[in-house]
């Protein structure tokens, strides 16, 4: 099956990447017009996956991507954020509060000191690079920050219904955290012995979560974010989001974790005919069978877009394994994989779901 | 850097500028984390004076004057260990003016016999004219000089001598990769356009090169490595077949 | 004197020629030393300073032998014997046995928990995709076990070594890189960069 049909002018589509280590999603509002979320590399072609997607069903990406959300900065939401802000030139780009912070600002730049040791295992390059991009094509105008209750208007669909984005978190006191925690991470980075890198993860309540509502689906994009507490995470979002319901197409948190899996969201938001999609997290073997039991109990359909276990190996992994034998415990074993793509369409009121590559229904 | 079955293989990196070398040290090394406290504390210091600084830990030598550091190793597993504490000392010597940086990679290996030994010399400087005035030539050294196949001013440089340390008949080979810190449009596109041999184009010192020198030890490295095993590799295959 | 470039190694410029360069430097060294000589005639001792007070920089509880003579003939004498010394081809400490590196991974701790390191590691200098596996802490070396943190770089390098003729053993190693503080400079430009963007992004709304 190839995956290089466009969906009709009239059909919304959600398309959900996922190699093993890294995440995108890219949705058709309809007339032509999309919105992507997040970036992963496709490891065949080193390119954004939803770049390699969108060019291979002919949507011209420079004119036709109208939003581009960023969820947070965390490495396997972002290789090749950079590149899509380049190409994707008419989209504005949606960006955490926190980002905007002189902390996170500052830790950033820091992290370049970095990209002369190593240009793979930088943190915030994507970043680092995308702001010096937007500032010297004086762009920086293309950025919307996302805070939880801040909707974004798109323009209006063919059917001339609106088509809103609509951010859920992150909430203020997420916000307020994360400034804290960035401002500790910089007087680790500013006094960090050698080695280190400036920080190795940014907090998760930095992350941005979005609901889309075009014409009648609703999608519920949930990033990274957390289960929380009552005034962040998803514990906050329910409270404060109680409109939000029907939710026809969504994409799993945190790999569905159960640190970001919250039982209301499962059994109050989502449609019985809800489509879920999960990108596995292949390093923390995530979802894991416990995960797995904790999504399907709610009846709904869940698609995978790859493994989260260990995948078959190509002869080079292998003999790398025998190379390092005395050094490691266990295996070797490859940190992503092939692109999987879950592609699901609505249209005149049937849904189609579609799998390529790896990806998976999770029986 | 797999070469095939050599005696002993190093790299050095080399920076012209202007330095201190009172200031180098193990314990300097230490203080800014580019050697373990075990390593400074077991170093091998031949001396610290004004003029120069020469020591050595495990696997790192360090020998720096008033107008060059020098880094290196003679541990091939070592070598990108090696990049970053030049990457590292650069870093955190900021106001250092710099001009030049050379990366070399040498190795000394053992050929077959005298017969391939003598046949490999007469290959790379063939003696049919020298044979006409002098009796029983042999090849002492030779240099070649090359341009660079990016946009760094400076050369490459190849040195082949019999070596010091693999006897009998065994050859040392160098290549030099001299990268001075200014770009330039183009690399000559013939001999007519190279300059002369004696001709040694500098440029001024000056800290704003560093970014450049970081960038050269970054972006050139690795196509500087690829290039030198080829040279090296070819020269060690030549010496060990015949034709 | 063959040409050579003022980039490649000292002492590369053949078997047991004197570098004129050294020679000139033995002559510094010596003028040096005559003045460091002539200036403590005045004092009553011709007791040498010691390293520490002549090179403030280097921490006094360091144990390493650091070379000054309270005599100049001795220092010219020693210094001059080390340089006096045929040029030698490789400079500084090696492995008296082959060593053929058989591959090199570039990588990043993912978490730390006992004697375990879970990494993320790719081949140095190359596109392929990451490998995940466990590292053994007790294969890192003793000197780096300080830098194995969640985020922290490291080197792995597998190779063999020449036993005997026939004979190779093959050998790994862990090594972490080691990446100076930032300075104060670095924090202070970092600093600004980040006042001068937040500054545009605020005006840009």
């Amino acid at each position: 099956m190839t995956n290089n049909v466009g969906p009709a002018p009239d059909e919304i589509e959600l398309s959900v990447f996922g190699p093993g280590d890294g995440e995108a999603a890219a949705i058709h509002v309809g007339d032509g017009s999309w919105i992507l979320v997040d970036s992963c590399l496709d490891a065949k072609t080193n390119e954004p996956a939803s770049l390699d997607y969108l060019r291979s069903i002919g949507v011209e990406v420079g004119r036709d991507v109208s939003w581009l959300v960023a969820t947070h900065a965390h490495d396997d939401h972002v290789k090749g954020l950079a590149r899509l802000v380049k190409e994707c030139r008419a989209a504005k780009i949606v960006v955490p509060e926190a980002s905007s912070f002189e902390e996170f600002l500052g830790l950033s730049k820091l992290d370049g000191r970095l990209a002369f040791y190593s240009t793979r295992y930088t943190v915030y390059s994507e970043y680092r690079t995308m702001m010096n991009h937007l500032r010297g094509n004086q762009e920086l105008t293309r950025i919307v920050r996302a805070q939880a209750g801040k909707e974004l208007p798109l323009g209006a669909s063919m059917r001339g219904d609106r088509v809103r984005i609509m951010c859920l978190a992150p909430s203020d006191a997420a916000v307020t955290m994360s400034r804290r925690a960035l401002a500790r991470l910089w007087t680790v980075a500013s006094r960090s012995p050698g080695g280190q890198r400036v920080a190795s993860r940014d907090p998760n309540t930095f992350c941005a979560a979005v609901v889309l509502h075009i014409g009648d689906i609703a999608l519920l994009l949930g990033g990274d974010v957390l289960v929380g507490s009552a005034n962040w995470g998803w514990r906050h979002i329910v409270g404060s989001f109680p409109y939000v319901r029907s939710i026809d197409g969504h994409k799993v948190p945190h790999h569905g974790s159960d640190s970001a899996y919250y039982a209301t969201v499962w059994n109050d938001w989502l449609m019985e005919t809800c489509i879920s999609i999960v990108t596995p997290f292949r390093s923390s073997g995530i979802p894991d069978d416990e995960d797995i039991k904790n999504m399907k109990k709610h009846g709904v359909e869940l698609w995978q877009t790859a493994r989260s276990g260990a995948i078959k190996r190509p002869r080079d992994v292998i003999e790398a394994e025998g190379k390092l034998r005395s050094v490691t415990s266990g295996t070797v074993e490859l940190a992503g994989g092939l692109m999987g793509q879950v592609r699901v369409r609505w249209r005149n009121g049937r849904v189609r779901v579609e799998k390529f590559g790896p990806a998976f229904q999770v029986a | 850097m797999a070469l095939p079955d050599v005696e002993v293989e190093g790299a050095t990196i080399v920076v012209l500028g202007r330095f201190n070398p009172a200031i180098f040290s193990p314990a300097w090394l230490r203080l800014h984390n580019l050697i373990g406290a075990v390593e400074a504390s077991e170093a091998d210091v031949k001396m610290i004076i004004p003029p120069a600084a020469v020591f050595s830990t495990e696997w790192l030598s360090v020998d720096v004057r008033h107008d060059r550091m020098q880094l290196g190793t003679a541990m091939p597993q070592e070598v990108e260990r090696l990049r970053d504490t030049a990457i590292g000392v650069l870093s955190v010597l900021p106001e250092t003016p710099i001009s030049a940086v050379g990366i070399n990679r040498d190795v000394h290996w053992a050929t077959p016999s005298r017969e391939k030994y003598d046949w490999f010399g007469d290959e790379l400087a063939p003696k049919k004219f020298w044979d006409r005035h002098l009796k029983l030539s042999g090849t002492q050294d030779l240099t070649i000089r090359a341009v660079r196949p990016d946009n760094w001013a400076g050369y490459i440089l190849v040195s082949v001598q019999p070596s010091t340390l693999v006897k009998p008949c065994g050859v040392y080979a160098m290549v030099n990769d001299h990268a001075l810190l200014r770009k330039v449009p183009s690399q000559p596109r013939s001999r007519a356009d190279t300059p002369p041999i004696e001709a040694q184009d500098t440029i001024e010192p000056s800290r704003d090169l560093i970014p450049l020198a970081l960038e050269v030890l970054r972006d050139e490295w690795p196509s500087r490595m690829v290039q030198a095993d080829r040279v090296l590799g070819s020269l060690i295959h030549m010496s060990r077949e015949r034709s | 004197m063959s040409p050579h470039s003022p980039t490649a190694p000292l002492g590369s410029l053949g078997v047991g020629s004197r570098d004129q360069t050294l020679l000139e430097f033995a002559r510094d060294l010596h003028d040096e030393a005559q003045y460091l000589y002539t200036t403590q005639i005045a004092t009553a001792s011709h007791t040498a300073t010691t390293s520490q007070e002549r090179h403030p920089v280097a921490a006094p509880q360091q144990r390493w032998r650091s070379v000054v003579y309270d005599d100049a003939a001795q220092t010219f004498d020693a210094i001059s014997g080390f340089l006096g010394r045929p040029a030698e081809q490789v400079q500084g400490p090696r492995t008296t046995t082959s060593v053929e590196v058989t591959g090199r991974w570039e990588g990043v701790v993912r978490s730390v928990a006992d004697d375990l390191i879970e990494a993320e590691f790719a081949p140095v200098d190359s596109r392929s995709p990451s490998l995940k596996a466990t590292l053994l802490r007790s294969e890192v070396d003793h000197d780096d076990l300080e830098l194995v943190k969640p985020g922290a770089l490291f080197y792995l390098v597998t190779s063999r070594v020449r036993v005997s003729a026939h004979w190779w053993q093959p050998s790994a190693s862990i090594h972490f890189r080691r990446i100076p503080e930032p300075g104060e400079a670095e924090l202070l430009e970092a600093q600004a960069y980040a006042a001068e963007l937040r500054e545009e992004l605020g005006r840009s709304g």
